[in-house]
């Protein structure tokens, strides 16, 4: 497969691709050879996981705890459905896009129902098993802390959805039952890695999609032209760790806002806003106007309405590259329903 | 239900229409906020099957119940 792209998620089947044989008919008595070693390194790598099989829930879930497995499965979707149903379930519940999934079956008929339904998955023999740790698009440059933390940390973002679905007031004074706490600092060296790690894989909420090199990373911290600050969020279900970057680059009467991401995990928490309106303060502080770069993309609109709705009004267009600038007089405040730090 | 009731019900399902009226302030208030306002746009597009383009998301366009009718209408008149 040519499309190294990264994969996030893998989804897999249960019957002769995780185990030898069908469950229901007696089989399931063993793994498939390398399987176990595939799912604990997919692990290790920050690629979350699922299941979508059809089986009594009940049952698969007994056999997997048995081998020991259960816990690496997000949100799993053992059901008598069918399995691209079970992926998109897994797909909104995870909030990760098609194109960064893969599907692993033994049945060529359940792959090209996967791939009928959800062109953009890319989906893998079971007999790829072993091997898929050795793929290109299953590569990470670096093993990171929040890397090896991802499926806790995933996992307790399904806790906070259980919990919003059952809440019965609006979504802000669910926020404000999270008790969030968001830490904003400057990048150094130690962060690097994550922060590749952020540029690489997030795209929806990512205001130009610009790459850099490590080394050119390392420049940007110790750069007196550049203000380089990440964030980390915690709340009443634990931390999720760095989830937000902010690039801004000081041209003298104003500061240009060159980056501003935010993981996906994290989207409808507020931290983007927060980001925007710690960028504002500071202008205010300093004296100067507060520019941002917009590079539209596929994905990234969520990114283009949070500006235009909190104060930025365009100053330039090239076709998809836009420079905005904020208009109001007074800086954003934060939302009562965070409580932030800065350094 | 004419344009305006349809969207101050998405108010009122999520708890925000406490205190609002068709000309209230959103984008300055506490009825909206950025994240907020994504949802708005989202639910605009979805509720009444338009797609908005980059020129239609505007402070203007989304600053009162009353302003977003107004391009709601605008759109579905054919502009």
């Amino acid at each position: 497969m040519a499309d190294a792209k990264p994969i996030k998620c893998v989804v897999w089947d249960l019957d002769d691709t995780v185990w030898q044989g069908t469950l229901t008919e007696g089989g399931a008595a063993a793994l498939r050879p390398g399987v176990a070693d595939t799912i604990r390194e997919l692990d290790r790598r920050g690629i979350v996981q699922s299941v979508a099989s059809k089986n009594d829930f009940a049952a698969a879930a007994a056999r997997l705890r048995d081998f020991g497995l259960f816990d690496y499965f997000l949100c799993p979707q053992i059901s008598w459905g069918p399995k691209s149903e079970g992926v998109r379930a897994i797909l909104s519940l995870l909030n990760i896009k098609p194109e960064a999934a893969a599907f692993v079956d033994d049945l060529a008929f359940e792959r090209d129902e996967v791939r009928f339904a959800e062109p953009k998955v890319r989906v893998y023999d079971a007999a790829l098993a072993a091997s898929l740790p050795a793929l290109p698009e299953f590569q990470v440059r670096f093993v990171t802390e929040d890397g090896a933390r991802r499926r806790l940390m995933y996992r307790a973002d399904l806790d906070r959805q259980a919990a919003e679905a059952r809440f019965t007031g609006g979504s802000e004074a669910f926020l404000a039952t999270l008790h969030m706490r968001l830490s904003i600092a400057p990048v150094t060296e130690p962060d690097l890695r994550r922060v590749e790690e952020l540029t690489v894989r997030t795209h929806q909420l990512n205001s130009t999609g610009y790459t850099y090199s490590y080394e050119e990373l390392a420049a940007l911290c110790d750069s007196p032209r550049h203000i380089f600050r990440i964030c980390d969020l915690t709340d009443d279900y634990g931390s999720s760790g760095k989830v937000g970057l902010l690039l801004l680059e000081d041209r003298g009467d104003a500061l240009r806002l060159k980056l501003l991401i935010v993981s996906c995990r994290v989207m409808t928490r507020g931290v983007g806003t927060a980001l925007l309106c710690y960028a504002t303060q500071l202008a205010h502080r300093l004296g100067k106007r507060l520019e941002a770069e917009f590079l539209e993309t596929e994905h990234n609109r969520i990114m283009y309405v949070t500006y235009k709705l909190s104060g930025f009004e365009e100053l330039e267009e090239n076709g998809s590259a836009l420079l905005l600038g904020y208009r109001r007089a007074e800086p954003l405040p934060y939302a009562d329903y965070l409580t932030v730090t800065a350094e | 239900m004419d344009t305006r009731e349809r969207i101050f019900r998405f108010f009122e399902e999520k708890g925000l229409a406490a205190g609002l009226d068709y000309d209230t302030e959103l984008l300055r208030s506490k009825h909206i906020n950025s994240l907020f306002a994504l949802q708005i746009v989202m639910f605009v597009e979805r509720e009444f099957h338009i797609r908005l383009g980059r020129k239609d998301i505007s402070e203007e366009n989304f600053h009162s119940v009353n302003a977003i009718a107004a391009l709601v209408e605008r759109r579905l008149g054919g502009e």
